[in-house]
């Protein structure tokens, strides 16, 4: 386990990182987002994929889930190279990832209760009983009180980040894919978002890779950063980004720091 | 879990009453159209049987008593047409019944049409009617019409072209 | 003069790679049709959306074809001194083509274009990927349920047109100009086939309802994740599956065979 005072930048991977990806290219038509990124997250650490806006935060993240394949390179959970598995390998390597998506991606027919049950009633075979014991368990474990009737579209912002964190853990992942997990949300809100996150991490110890442009939360969560820019990463720890000379994160930093709509920078 | 039992009951209503739908055109309307018995077979040969189709009614004295089962070509060699007609088994027909294949109406379906005969002996399954009479075909008719409007020679013998060059209009 | 050549190489090739989507795609409906889970409780919701809901509207306007086709039947038919027969031309025509069709067309614009609205949705607000990522088929648990829903909705559906017509003609023609009904019942009765007329008309509101069920879902599933890409979705899928309803009718009507 690399201690977390390493900085990789570029160069060979090294250590147990669970989640890889190696020298990955992608473009969408004539767009190319990626050229030869390559980054690790390490194990039971909150890693932060922090960029500007369009750099294709979220599309890395969708490469991790398997939710996008890559047109040359690799993506590698644990031991598992994902990106050219057969759909229903794919499935399989899921099972231990859970994500969490910027709306909440909560299905809009069914009840909330209805939802977080979901991947308890398609992958195992406990009973009704135990399966609404464990659904209480998450509600409670996120914050979410007497919500099991109401519909995702009666909830608010935070209520639904919340529902769909307590979906993504409720088949106990290794690995929490967080896409912007503090978009659309009051500084009081994002608050208590950021506690619930780092608890879940402390608690569990689930690594957990999260999408953010908000630099504030960014600080006080990370315990690494993975920098997008130009089609490939700078990674480091959050001491390490902030001194950085690099004159794109500099500018990036500045422009949070001193700009009217983002919130505290420290 | 039942979301709804209210859905439930409407769905199962609505599955029933396309079922019900559905079993109403296909027996009332569709093959229940001989819906009594039959299982005496009985064969015809007729020179011409115009519109006759399979499934027309075979009736005596106005009253469906059975079905015709299939038409085809009669294998004796004779190029006459040979109608296999199923008939209600409990029916006792003498052998020199006639069989006639009529109109209903004017432009109506066509149907058999059985006259029974007073012979002693009884038609058995599979048994031959002997008497048969053809069907109308309207355009020999008018034929026939013009014919004897126009010549007044050959009466009724469809067969020969009119010989009406010189004869007039 | 390249360009073009270029343009039309593309679009005919586009054009292939997209009917060899939609057939993949309507394979893996079948297959999951088929197979299980058989999720009878979702099937179960889709047919309330798809059946129950167009209930309404497919009585109502067989009734009205129906009192139509009377009318106009009786007019026609009264002639010829034929008005014996209003019953049989009622019924055959319902039968034999406007109660798949029209049914069809009905359905079309009523359910299949909320079906592909709905899937269309679920792609623009990332459910259909919140699903991928628990591990879980969207088309085995979205789209299946609902393409087999307007699958089996379609003859049902049919046959409840076929009946409300017949009944609107037996309005018209007894209660309004005066046929008997014992006439009108015989006619339908004695001029009704079920192998060419009963037969043939199940075979085609099915095929329809396949032809609905696949294109509705194919084009919500493959929309484009935006307010726009679901419209184009929506719009698209009544188009395609009306015309398809049709092209299939006359393949279906010359392949069957009329009559006798």
């Amino acid at each position: 386990m690399t201690p977390a005072g390493e900085s990789r930048a570029e160069g060979p991977p090294l250590g147990h990182a669970h989640v890889e990806v190696v020298s990955v290219r992608l473009a969408f038509g004539e767009r190319r987002v990626f050229d030869g990124l390559s980054c690790r997250f390490s194990p039971a650490k909150v890693s932060v994929i922090l960029g500007a806006s369009g750099v294709g935060k979220s599309t890395l993240l969708r490469l991790i889930g398997g939710l996008l394949r890559p047109d040359y390179g690799d993506v590698w959970i644990g031991e598992q190279e994902i990106s050219r598995l057969p759909e229903r390998q794919l499935q399989r390597a899921r099972r231990r990832l859970g994500m969490m998506f910027q709306g909440g991606a909560l299905l809009d027919s069914m009840t909330v209760f209805d939802n977080v049950a979901l991947p308890l009633r398609e992958h195992t075979k406990l009973r009704e009983r135990e399966i609404a014991d464990r659904v209480h368990a998450q509600f409670e474990a996120v914050g979410l009180k007497r919500v099991d009737a109401l519909l995702p579209g009666q909830l608010s912002g935070g209520m639904k980040k919340r529902a769909a964190l307590a979906r993504a853990m409720i088949t106990d992942p290794e690995i929490l894919l967080i896409d912007e997990p503090f978009s659309g949300l009051d500084p009081l809100a994002v608050r208590l978002i950021e506690a619930l996150l780092v608890g879940v991490n402390r608690t569990k110890g689930l690594t957990m890779i999260l999408t953010n442009h908000h630099i504030g939360s960014t600080i006080r969560m990370a315990d690494e950063v993975v920098f997008l820019v130009d089609g490939a990463s700078i990674h480091g720890t959050v001491k390490e980004i902030r001194e950085s000379i690099d004159p794109r994160i500099q500018r990036f930093l500045e422009a949070a720091g001193t700009g009217p709509t983002l919130e505290e920078a420290s | 879990m039942s979301r709804s039992p209210i859905r439930d009951l409407l769905v199962g209503v609505f599955v029933l009453s396309g079922l019900a739908a559905l079993a109403y055109l296909s027996i009332q309307l569709g093959a229940a159209t001989y819906s009594g018995p039959g299982g005496l077979t009985l064969y015809a040969n007729f020179d011409e049987v115009g519109g006759l189709a399979k499934r027309s009614p075979v009736v005596i004295g106005g009253v469906r008593v059975g079905q015709v089962r299939s038409i085809g070509l009669a294998p004796d060699g004779s190029f006459r047409a040979r109608v296999t007609m199923d008939v209600d088994k409990s029916l006792k027909l003498p052998d020199d019944t006639q069989a006639a294949i009529l109109t209903q109406g004017v432009l109506g379906n066509q149907y058999v049409g059985l006259s029974p005969g007073g012979s002693d002996t009884l038609l058995k399954d599979g048994g031959e009617i002997a008497y048969t009479q053809s069907a109308v075909v309207i355009e020999r008719l008018i034929g026939k019409v013009i014919q004897s409007l126009g010549g007044g020679s050959s009466g009724g013998d469809t067969a020969k072209p009119p010989a009406a060059g010189g004869k007039g209009s | 003069m390249l360009d073009f050549v270029r343009t039309v190489g593309w679009r005919s090739v586009d054009n292939v790679y997209g009917l060899g989507g939609i057939a993949s795609f309507g394979s893996r409906l079948v297959f999951e049709t088929l197979a299980p889970p058989y999720r009878l409780r979702r099937v179960i919701d889709e047919i309330y959306n798809t059946g129950v809901l167009s209930l309404a509207i497919v009585c109502a306007s067989g009734t009205a074809v129906g009192l139509v086709l009377g009318l106009q039947g009786y007019n026609t038919l009264v002639r010829f001194g034929a008005e014996r027969s209003m019953g049989a031309v009622v019924g055959l025509s319902l039968v034999r083509e406007l109660g798949p069709v029209l049914t069809a067309l009905l359905v079309t614009g009523r359910a299949g274009s909320a079906v592909a609205a709905e899937i269309g949705a679920m792609v623009a607000t990332e459910q259909l990927d919140g699903l991928r990522m628990m591990a879980v088929d969207p088309i085995d648990f979205v789209t299946q349920p609902k393409a087999f829903a307007l699958f089996a909705s379609m003859p049902l559906l049919s046959a409840l047109f076929i009946v409300s017509g017949l009944f609107g003609g037996y309005l018209v023609g007894v209660g309004l100009l005066g046929i008997d009904g014992g006439t009108y019942v015989s006619s339908l009765e004695n001029n009704i086939d079920f192998r060419n007329d009963v037969l043939g008309s199940i075979l085609k509101s099915a095929v329809f309802g396949a032809l609905v069920g696949l294109i509705a879902t194919w084009r919500g599933y493959t929309a484009a994740p935006n307010s726009a890409g679901v419209s184009r979705a929506t719009t698209g899928a009544v188009v395609q599956a009306s015309v398809a309803t049709l092209m299939f009718d006359y393949a279906i009507t010359a392949l069957w065979g009329v009559g006798v």
